[in-house]
């Protein structure tokens, strides 16, 4: 997989771009690097595990290897209403294995240049600002590039103390 | 090239020998004489020699050369492996370890820390003293034709060194008929002490070797004037020492005298010249076998395959039954041979990861020596069924538990000198470590001759510690159990050896997460055993499918006893322990496991639903569960990194129609249940 | 007595040299420049021990000591070649012959002496 791409634009100058898939929750894009994206596959039977929080839906076997699923949308506190066609799930490598993201559709595989990615909004975002690497910008829509490592990793260790608690 | 790649090839080298260099190290001692062994740790010290050499790390290099050179001088029989010189090695070794494990952390290794070190092995390499070399030399016949003497050999000899002994054999002298003058039929048995290289004896047979069978090897051992055969009738105890000095002196074979003077029988000396000749064979057996070193991570994947194709038998299975299909006797007979292949397959893959306990088990030789040095007591660990094979994932899990065995048949176990003097008891102790397996089960034993575990100091610990609140109506086999309860020491002072925190709930806690269980076996003045029984391999389990509300789960056949839909009648609810149902006149605590589990499930009723009467800690408990779907061999699979470990949950595996369904961790359930009707 | 050593080589500078040592540690010493020559000289007298080189002219090293260990008197007469470590496949051959020893050039006086007192006493 590449995913930085030496473009050469009209110009005649090389800029350094970088991949990101896109898709959607709730309407509202959001992207993530393409370098932690392992597939994309549809979304098959979830066993639950217990004792786990909501957005931890469970597990899925990939093709013989039993991969972790998180509902982002609930992860991030959004209204979920159960899984559509499109729905599906993003299977992201992390510092912390190898992680299944639900999301509502992948729209597109977009190159991003780093000028047109800007800071992260101080305040005013749906979900926490350290989840969120910047904003990007293609035509004139705006994505949020998520970051997935702090996403998955941020609550994941509470849980995982918590369920040690528990017991 | 990529170096990355290599000097990590090197590393997991390095690390293989220098295993090795500490396996051989602790064997050596008891056969110092194993020149094939002392061989292949002189090669292991060399291989770690070069490759280090070629990676620049010079100093690894040199250091690892001042070993080198104590070996070769122990395989040329000039040095004896005492304990000091084998001490210094093993010490040297831990510090090559840290070298090689500073080079794989892309560290620096501080040098000036083994000064000390290198000068002492410098010093002992220098210590150099007269030794004895047996020569057997077989002359080729035509030596009289190539203008050689092989008087003139023997001369040469004895300006090197003094001829202790030398035996001419003239038995291939033929009949005068036959005789031909121009050919030498005479050989040769030469003892020489000599302050030289064995190349410089080597030396001497220079222009003979041709067509001559020439053999030098060293005679060396603390007893330094005793051949071969001497020590070890004195090791078995045939003669004593005195005998066979007194014997040697009149310079006769040795069996032969020592016979004569009436000190052992023929068939005595015979006896172990066989088993001389045994040891022989099996250290040269040992060093032939012959291995592949395979990528742990390769063999996963091909384990992976495997598994999904076991899979896709059932899947294919499950299609069969369902479609009535016409052809379906014809297909089934068909679909059991590829099964059976496929069955096949599985095993002889999951074979590949099978390890033989013998490479953890020697590791605890080394245990066993410092402890009891500590300790000052005088323990001899004897190690049985080493080539017993387990599972890498298991055998890697189970060494800590054995350590702490070890640790504490070493400390509790095994009495101080006197004391099993006093009793009458032979001053060493021993600890027995073995291995065998059994049907589907490895059973790993530590035995003790120690005095045994004191039913009255537990009780009264356990009483103390809160654990129980009486003695009364306890069996000897509940109470030794007690030491399995979590806050339970019986270790009066806090010592290096056992007092490190870990205790043998963890033990047994590990022996468990394992699908293992322990016993202990214990008698008063006679010893400790503690059985550990482990599955053959952790990925394949037997498992009992059964149905909660919607979902599937896995119970490990290990842990069940039986299934049965209780009578009404006969389930119970008692105050404080309580639902229970009795089966056969005994009650057992009913758990409902959607509960546990928190899930919904379809029969809450116990007499419409199933239960799964389970063991742990040898009482029985009853898991409720709505249906029983059936009994199959699993593959068992981590939930993922990602995945917080859940205590109540094993693992899981994919199901025939491709669906994950969830491995149950039996203890795991039964401690979160009793402890939840505690509170 | 003295035992008598029969040096053969084609260079002369070699057969003095080797000559000299011996003589200096109290041998006799014949000296041939090739086989050929060597078989002439050796005839009828009595010769504890040959040093011969390989490479001659007329008769080389190795036919000379298959000739040697045809003759009855020489049969068992230790007999060692000068060889150079080039040489492998001729000491070989050499040894096949008969040869009893052999020494490879260049060498020290002291160490000519330690071979010939290997095979004459």
């Amino acid at each position: 997989m590449t995913e930085t791409l030496m473009v050469k634009e009209n110009q005649g100058q090389i800029e350094e771009k970088q991949q990101f898939v896109t898709f959607y929750l709730n309407e509202e894009a959001y992207a993530i690097e393409a370098l932690s994206v392992q597939e994309i596959i549809e979304l098959t039977n979830i066993t639950k595990v217990p004792h786990l929080p909501g957005f931890l839906k469970g597990v899925i076997n990939l093709r013989g290897t039993i991969v972790p699923v998180v509902d982002l949308k609930m992860k991030f506190g959004m209204h979920s209403e159960g899984y559509k066609k499109h729905t599906c799930v993003i299977v992201t490598e992390f510092t912390g294995g190898v992680m299944g993201l639900i999301v509502d559709a992948v729209s597109d595989v977009l190159a991003m240049s780093e000028e047109t990615i800007s800071e992260p909004p101080s305040f005013g975002a749906r979900i926490k600002t350290e989840f969120i690497k910047g904003m990007g910008r293609f035509g004139d829509d705006l994505v949020i590039i998520l970051d997935v490592d702090r996403v998955l990793t941020d609550e994941e260790v509470s849980v995982l103390s918590e369920a040690k608690e528990a017991q | 090239m990529d170096i990355e790649k290599l000097l990590r090839v090197f590393i997991d080298e390095a690390v293989e020998r220098i295993g090795e260099i500490e396996d051989g190290l602790l064997e050596i001692e008891k056969s110092p004489q194993d020149m094939e062994l002392i061989n292949s740790i002189f090669r292991a010290a060399h291989t770690i020699k070069g490759s280090s050499g070629t990676f620049g790390l010079s100093d690894i290099s040199r250091f690892t050369h001042c070993m080198e050179e104590i070996l070769d001088l122990m395989r040329n029989g000039k040095l004896v492996p005492e304990k000091e010189i084998v001490n210094t090695l093993l010490e040297a070794n831990d510090i090559l370890k840290e070298m090689i494990e500073t080079v794989a952390s892309g560290g620096s290794f501080d040098f000036s820390r083994c000064e000390g070190l290198v000068s002492r092995m410098k010093s002992l390499a220098e210590k150099k003293e007269l030794r004895q070399f047996k020569i057997i030399f077989i002359p080729s016949a035509d030596l009289f034709r190539r203008g050689i003497e092989p008087t003139i050999i023997i001369e040469d000899l004895k300006n090197i060194g003094e001829i202790v002994d030398i035996q001419a054999y003239s038995d291939e002298v033929p009949t005068l008929s036959e005789f031909n003058p121009e050919e030498l039929y005479l050989r040769w048995d030469i003892l020489l002490r000599t302050d030289r290289e064995e190349s410089e004896i080597k030396e001497v047979f220079e222009f003979v070797e041709d067509g001559s069978k020439i053999k030098i090897f060293p005679v060396t051992d603390a007893e330094k004037d005793i051949p071969f055969l001497g020590q070890m009738l004195i090791k078995e105890g045939v003669v004593a020492p005195e005998d066979v000095d007194a014997a040697l002196k009149t310079q006769k074979r040795l069996g032969e005298i020592l016979v004569e003077e009436g000190k052992a029988t023929s068939e005595e000396i015979e006896r172990v010249i066989a088993k001389q000749r045994n040891s022989k064979q099996e250290s040269f057996k040992k060093s032939i076998t012959s291995t592949i070193r395979v990528d742990l991570g390769k063999l996963d994947h091909l384990v992976n395959i495997v598994g999904e194709m076991v899979i896709i038998h059932s899947m294919f299975q499950q299609f069969i039954n369902s479609n009535g299909n016409r052809e379906a006797e014809k297909l089934d007979l068909i679909f059991n041979q590829l099964q059976r292949i496929g069955k096949d397959i599985q095993e002889s893959v999951m074979s590949l990861r099978m390890l033989p306990v013998g490479e953890v088990f020697h590791r605890f030789t080394r245990l066993v020596r410092e402890l009891s040095e500590t300790r000052n007591k005088e323990i001899e660990l004897i190690i049985t069924g080493e080539e017993t094979e387990l599972d890498k994932g298991v055998l890697e899990k189970i060494t800590d538990p054995l350590v702490h065995l070890i640790r504490n048949a070493i400390d509790h176990g095994i009495e101080e000198t006197e004391e099993r003097i006093a009793k009458g008891k032979p001053a060493r102790g021993r600890i027995h470590l073995s291995a065998f397996q059994l049907g589907d089960s490895v059973y790993i034993e530590v035995e003790d001759d120690g005095r045994g575990l004191d039913r009255e100091k537990i009780l009264r610990k356990a009483l103390s510690a809160g654990l129980i609140n009486s003695g009364e109506g306890l069996t000897d086999d509940q109470i030794f159990n007690l030491i399995f309860q979590p806050g339970f020491s019986t270790a009066e002072k806090v010592t290096d050896i056992s007092g490190r925190g870990v205790g043998m709930d963890v033990v047994k806690k590990n022996i468990e997460s394992l699908n293992g269980k322990i016993f202990i076996r214990t008698k008063p003045d006679a010893g400790t055993t503690i059985s550990i029984k482990l599955p053959l391999t952790l990925a394949i389990i037997d498992g009992l499918t059964v149905g909660i509300g919607e979902e599937v789960f896995v119970i490990p056949i290990s842990s069940v006893i039986e299934s049965l839909r209780p009578e009404r009648c006969n389930v119970k609810t008692l105050n404080e322990k309580g639902e229970v149902i009795n089966v056969r006149d005994e009650y057992i605590p009913l758990l409902r496991l959607h509960e546990i589990l928190d899930i919904p499930a379809m029969k809450i009723k116990p007499w419409e639903a199933i239960v799964v009467v389970t063991s742990h800690e040898d009482k029985k408990y009853g898991l409720l569960v709505d249906d029983l779907i059936g009994q199959q061999q699993v593959v068992i699979k981590n939930l993922g990194n990602a995945m917080p470990k859940v205590r109540d949950i094993a693992g899981g595996t994919i199901l025939g129609d491709g669906r994950v369904a969830l491995v149950l961790d039996v203890p795991g359930i039964i401690d979160i249940a009793t402890k939840a009707l505690m509170n | 007595m003295a035992k008598t050593v029969l040096i053969v080589d084609d260079s002369t500078s070699m057969r003095q040299m080797v000559s000299f040592t011996l003589k200096d540690a109290g041998y006799e010493i014949v000296e041939a420049v090739n086989g050929r020559d060597a078989l002439n000289k050796v005839n009828g007298r009595k010769i504890e021990m040959v040093i011969t080189d390989l490479n001659m002219p007329e008769m080389d090293g190795i036919e000379l000591i298959r000739q040697l260990r045809c003759s009855a008197g020489l049969r068992f007469t230790p007999i060692v070649m000068l060889t150079t470590e080039s040489q492998e496949s001729k000491k070989e051959e050499g040894k096949r012959a008969g040869a009893s020893g052999w020494i490879v050039k260049p060498f020290t006086p002291e160490q000519l002496v330690s071979v010939v007192k290997k095979f004459v006493r």
